[in-house]
């Protein structure tokens, strides 16, 4: 009894299971025939409408999804303006970059890769895995006409020496500075003015203005507690990330933006560096302030232990008063909050010597770059694909959708957003008609040629609709309650209009974008201390008291001192040398 | 039944015994409640950790979310049929192999039993892995799915240390004209073995069903991308936008970001959806959990 | 003489036999030849300076170079003996508890009630599918100074005026952890010796009882002695994988109160960067680990041999 139905159990399943794997290899097949090249004929863009569309593979490193994307508005706009379909492969997280060096060892590439490490190029240069583009010039006539001076900055620096053209840069161009810097600060405005706004001449001066705002607000409505600050530490490189974050105030980075020169303090307006266990590194001077603001009972007790995510929400419930950044708060400034009777919200209240560091040019772009294969057997199409990621026409379109659809162009020829445009903006998980969301135009692959604020010389406007000025008249018209008191205190539309009438801000340099990449020796040393500094750095401002503090700082520099840190700071500072010069040239 | 010796000892331990498990069980049971109700409460609460007996604020959005990814429906028959053709595959490679070590006549034994059972212990990475896949060329093929994981050494070992337990007689004492080791294996000892398979698909289907990183390195094509990977892609890309935000350039690239879904929300979506399945199947093969069960019905 | 060659010709028909099996087996073997030992090539990673895309041939060999460095200077030497003996600690707690799953095995078939042993059998199993990071976000929600139930619920009662910062606190930290560990695997682990109980031949229990063996006896005599082949199996490859005693749980429950006493083995690995970019340094961490590995699953092999009088593997 049982033995028969158990083999005719057993039967029945080898059955499906052999069903299942010639489905799944016919399927394959079929996939195989489909992507076969076809002939085509490239050669201006006005033709490729005609052109049959070809399938090429993409593995895009920052790439946060993977499929094909032919039944989509963008995917249209590539079948039709580009004649390709993209088939982005899966990637994601650290196993992606794994899957580049499996790759790599394998000895070939996907048709076109998005890299997201120097090193990477470099390496898949040297194993003759990626075309020349110098030899298709004729091919990319938008690359060679927008971005020539990345173009030559890859083929000095990316090459190998060489001077073979292997890789183009993402997010050429001029960059928009918006309405607030990265860094504010940001603070309750209505309670930094129901605490009599006291004067913040620099970093320090937060302290007692937290304290008494806190004394004010001691909890929320729902009688949660609220602290000045909330840390956490899942975002820490090679120092403690909310540490590093509070030197951009004044110009001065020392691994916020630079993380990859580790240890090193950069001042952004004189170019000096100094090592930031420095007793007076800006670095030092962060944890003092967060041991101070501890010993204040400012920080939330629950920063050792949480995450991100935990901090954030926090913020979003309005749970605390001090945020770096204007995106870290902005879900508290809702249109309820902000437009109150007794309106309430986060706004920028930058120290007297603040010297904000605001956005300017990148010709050479940022350190994410298309690569083609050598091994593609769809050198035109690929060829195809990224000439137009660098046109500004093609850009104009996947970044802000169909024209006639959600833009369109005015009496004036300047583009601006439909009724139907901004519904889709406001509402950033609608689909559009054809399928496919606003954003992911750009954001499937997560990888574009040019900086939205770059400027189409079509409608002399830029190519993102977040930069054109008529999105931006529309959004300055009507400002919130809360804003149009800060607006009387300080007398200008924004924070960047303040910053720029006052001389207080740093243009963003461009020697962060050229340092050289890290051998393998200083890179293993450094996160080796960088572990320790972190460890010590959490431990220094959660210090019950100045003894304690100075003990484990004594502590972490002679740890950090045996490790070799010696050795990485110099290593850093001398690329940073080789950077700014470099930056000068490249200028 | 057994004689009613002790018979109060006898009841004040099966109180003992039953409350014990009753509250494991429950500290079991409490936390996949608390991921459910945080799961379709909204998504603010649950975040600031708001949620703890009850939901609040009820919506299903983040299931629709999840049920709406591109090409789930596919990716789900793919992961069915990997863990079913990948199971069956264990448990045939995985029980023959256990079973022909037991034999002390196996050739070299001793050498190949442990041959396979280093194997635990070292793994060469994934990149080396790949090469080798590539040079078999089954890049891009459903058999990666299935084809490593016919001999898993743990089951080997699980599968063997038990049919050492089958009193010997019992393959013997049953006459089978001219019965090799094939018609043995299969008459007698998968039958007899009915609890262990039973383990051992357990642990592969399980194993088959949450793998998601063979897809992720091997795979090209989206047809045979499995639901495991399609979730992990998508959590990936929820955690991925925070993590932008770290870096200047990140926050240069990105304009700004909204947190309508938040990772911990969608992590748990994900979980409950996983787990459902298994949730399901598992209680089919709880009657081979039976004591002496299988030998009584060979016998009888 | 006549018996001798008897005896010779059943040898010569077992060997064949049992050259037969193997020739069946050899298809599996096979597989694990491919999937497990032709890649170990990549081993030699370990001692080239060797990057993905390059040949292996245009690369420097670098000897014991990435071995060395290991515990290059005197400040990581002190680091890897503090890391050795939390590792050590908790693999040995994990070795003091791994008699559980047996335990539970054994005493959740003593319950009568069927559908009660199938419901708790079915529910106990699903801590395993709850990955570490939400098990992280749940202790959390119970345990956090400021929204954490606990803290809420004692402040409530009036027995602690101050919350109590549970998660940053480092005393007894193995046994924490250890208790979450068993919480997540036991009912797992279970399933394997409920396996091994169905496989014990009821007439055992049936002989036993009419000799007059009580409900404990038959436990302690038939029912433990049943599963202990499979725990001695266990047993020994854990006592292989003392080195290896994962990550995922200790990194996330990491803070810099308790880092301490919970950096085990594969977390230092993983934070010192000596695993992922750089492979030539991650193969020759793990290539030593393995080896450690074999080592130990031999030796206690050994062990077993002397003391059990019994090989395992």
């Amino acid at each position: 009894m049982l033995k028969k139905k158990f083999f005719r159990g057993v039967s029945v399943l080898l059955m499906i299971a052999m069903l299942t794997i010639f489905v799944a290899c016919g399927q394959s097949s079929n996939q195989a025939s489909e992507t076969s090249p076809s002939v085509v004929n490239s050669t201006a863009s006005e033709e490729t409408v005609t052109i049959e569309p070809v399938q090429i593979d993409v593995l895009s490193l920052p790439a946060n999804e993977s499929g094909v994307y032919d039944q989509t508005w963008w995917g249209k706009v590539l079948k039709e303006r580009a004649g390709i379909i993209l088939n982005v492969l899966p990637t994601g997280g650290a196993e992606g970059s794994q899957k580049l060096q499996a790759l790599m060892a394998g000895g070939e590439l996907p048709d076109i890769v998005v890299f997201q490490d120097i090193k990477d190029i470099q390496n898949a240069a040297r194993g003759n895995m990626l075309t020349n583009l110098d030899d298709h010039k004729e091919k990319l006539p938008n690359v060679f006409k927008n971005v020539p001076t990345a173009l030559q900055y890859y083929r000095d620096n990316v090459s190998n020496s060489d001077g073979k053209l292997y890789a183009i840069p993402n997010n050429v161009g001029i960059s928009d500075q918006g309405t607030d810097p990265d860094y504010g600060p940001f603070l309750r405005w209505d309670l930094y003015k129901q605490a009599g706004m006291p004067v913040i001449n620099t970093l320090e001066d937060y302290l007692p203005a937290l304290k008494k705002m806190q004394e004010l607000y001691p909890k929320t409505k729902d009688g949660k507690k609220v602290y000045s600050f909330s840390l956490f530490k899942d975002w820490d490189g090679y120092g403690m990330a909310n540490a590093t974050a509070l030197s951009p105030l004044i110009g001065i980075d020392c691994g916020d933006d630079i993380g990859s020169l580790p240890f090193l303090q950069a001042d952004y307006n004189s170019f000096e560096t100094k090592n930031v266990l420095d007793p007076d590194s800006e670095y030092i001077r962060a944890l003092r302030f967060y041991y101070e603001a501890n010993q204040m009972g400012l920080v939330d007790p629950d920063s050792l232990t949480q995450n991100f995510d935990t901090a954030k929400s926090k913020a979003n419930e309005g749970r605390i008063l001090f945020s770096w950044w204007s995106w870290f708060c902005a879900d508290y400034n809702t249109e309820k909050n902000i437009n109150a009777e007794t309106p309430s919200g986060f706004l920028a209240v930058p120290p007297n010597d603040s010297k904000a560091i605001l956005a300017s040019s990148y010709p050479v772009g940022t350190p994410w770059a298309f690569s083609i294969s050598s091994a593609t057997k769809k050198l035109d199409a690929c060829l195809r694909y990224v000439d137009f990621m660098y046109s500004t026409d093609g850009l104009q379109e996947l970044a802000n959708g169909p024209k006639g659809v959600t833009w369109d162009i005015d009496s004036n020829g300047k583009p601006f957003l439909t009724e139907e445009g901004w519904k889709y903006v406001k509402n950033a998980s609608a689909e559009l008609p054809d399928g496919g969301k606003l954003s992911d135009g750009t954001g499937i692959i997560n990888s574009v040629g040019l900086t939205g604020a770059f400027i189409n010389p079509v409608t002399k406007e830029p190519i993102n609709y977040n930069s054109w000025s008529t999105t931006k008249e529309k959004m300055l018209s009507n400002p919130s309650k809360l804003l149009q008191d800060w607006q009387s205190v300080y007398g200008h539309k924004t924070t960047v209009d303040y910053l720029k009438a006052n001389n207080k801000f740093t243009l963003q340099p461009l020697a962060p974008t050229m340092v050289p990449t890290m051998p393998d020796d200083i890179d293993s040393t450094s996160t080796a201390i960088g572990d320790i500094v972190k460890n010590g750095s959490w431990l220094m401002v959660f210090a019950k008291d100045d003894a304690q503090y100075k003990k484990i700082y004594d502590d972490m520099v002679k740890k950090a001192k045996g490790l070799g840190i010696d050795q990485v700071y110099e290593w850093s500072s001398d690329s940073w040398k080789l950077a700014v010069d470099k930056a000068n040239k490249y200028k | 039944m057994r004689t009613k010796k002790n018979g109060i000892g006898n009841s004040i331990f099966n109180i003992l015994n039953m409350s014990a498990f009753l509250i494991f069980t429950f500290s079991c049971v409490f936390p996949f409640y608390y991921i459910f109700i945080n799961s379709i409460s909204n998504n603010e609460l649950a975040a600031a950790g708001d949620i703890l007996l009850y939901p609040r604020g009820i919506h299903f959005s983040n299931y629709i979310e999840v049920l709406k990814l591109k090409g789930i429906g596919n990716a789900a028959f793919i992961s069915v049929a990997r863990t079913v053709i990948g199971t069956l595959l264990t448990l045939l490679g995985s029980s023959f192999l256990g079973y022909a070590f037991c034999k002390p006549e196996f050739w070299h034994r001793k050498f190949w039993y442990r041959f396979v059972v280093v194997t635990m212990y070292f793994s060469a990475g994934m990149i080396p892995a790949f090469v080798m896949m590539k040079n078999l060329g089954l890049l891009n093929n459903f058999l990666i799915y299935v084809l490593p994981a016919m001999v898993v050494p743990f089951n080997v070992i699980l599968f063997k240390t038990f049919v050492e337990q089958i009193p010997l007689s019992l393959e013997e004492s049953v006459q089978i004209d001219g019965g090799g080791y094939a018609v043995r294996y299969f008459r007698i000892i998968l039958p007899l073995s009915m609890p262990m398979l039973a383990t051992i698909a357990i642990f592969s289907s399980t194993a088959q069903w949450n793998s998601f990183l063979d897809t992720l390195i091997y795979m090209r094509s989206q047809n045979l991308y499995t639901l495991q990977f399609i979730l992990y892609q998508y959590l990936n890309k929820i955690n991925a936008l925070a993590a932008l935000m770290r870096t200047a350039q990140g926050r240069r690239n990105v304009g700004s970001i909204s947190n309508v879904l938040t990772p911990t929300s969608i992590r748990m979506t994900i979980t409950f959806v996983v787990v459902l399945p298994i949730i399901f199947v598992y209680p089919f093969l709880q009657r081979y959990f039976v004591k002496g069960i299988m030998i009584g019905a060979i016998k009888g | 003489m006549v018996y001798i060659k008897a005896n010779s010709t059943i040898r010569n028909a077992t060997e064949k036999a049992g050259f037969r099996l193997f020739l069946f087996a050899l298809p599996l073997l096979l597989l694990v030849f491919v999937f497990a030992y032709l890649p170990l090539y990549g081993w030699s990673y370990a001692f080239f300076d060797y990057h993905a895309g390059m040949k292996l041939k245009d690369t420097t060999f670098v000897g014991l170079k990435y071995f060395q460095s290991i515990i290059a200077n005197p400040v990581s030497k002190a680091e890897i003996g503090r890391v050795l003996l939390n590792t050590l600690g908790m693999s040995f707690i994990g070795i003091l508890t791994s008699p559980l799953p047996m335990v539970f095995a054994l005493f959740l078939m003593e319950i009568k009630r069927k559908t009660v042993r199938k419901l708790v059998q079915t529910l106990t199993t699903l801590p395993n599918f709850i990955s570490w990071v939400l098990v992280y976000s749940i202790a959390w929600s119970m345990f956090s100074v400021q929204d954490g139930f606990l803290n809420r619920l004692l402040i409530t009662l009036n027995i602690i005026d101050e919350p109590i910062n549970f998660l940053a606190n480092s005393s007894h930290i193995w046994i924490q952890m250890a208790a979450y560990g068993i919480w997540k695997g036991l009912g797992w682990s279970a399933i394997m010796y409920m396996a091994a109980i169905a496989s014990i031949d009821p007439e055992q229990y049936e002989a036993a009882i009419v000799d007059g063996a009580g409900r404990f006896q038959c436990m302690r005599y038939i029912t433990i002695p049943g599963m202990l082949p499979t725990y001695f199996v266990l047993l020994l490859l854990s006592i292989a994988n003392f080195l290896n005693s994962g990550m995922e749980q200790y990194y996330l429950f990491m803070n810099p109160m308790n880092k301490n006493s919970l950096e085990v083995l594969d977390l230092y690995v993983y934070l010192k960067g000596m695993v992922g970019q750089n492979i030539a340094y991650s193969t020759a961490v793990g290539m030593l680990k393995s080896i450690i590995s074999i080592v130990l699953l031999f030796s206690a092999n050994g062990l077993s041999k002397l003391i059990r009088k019994e090989s395992i593997i």
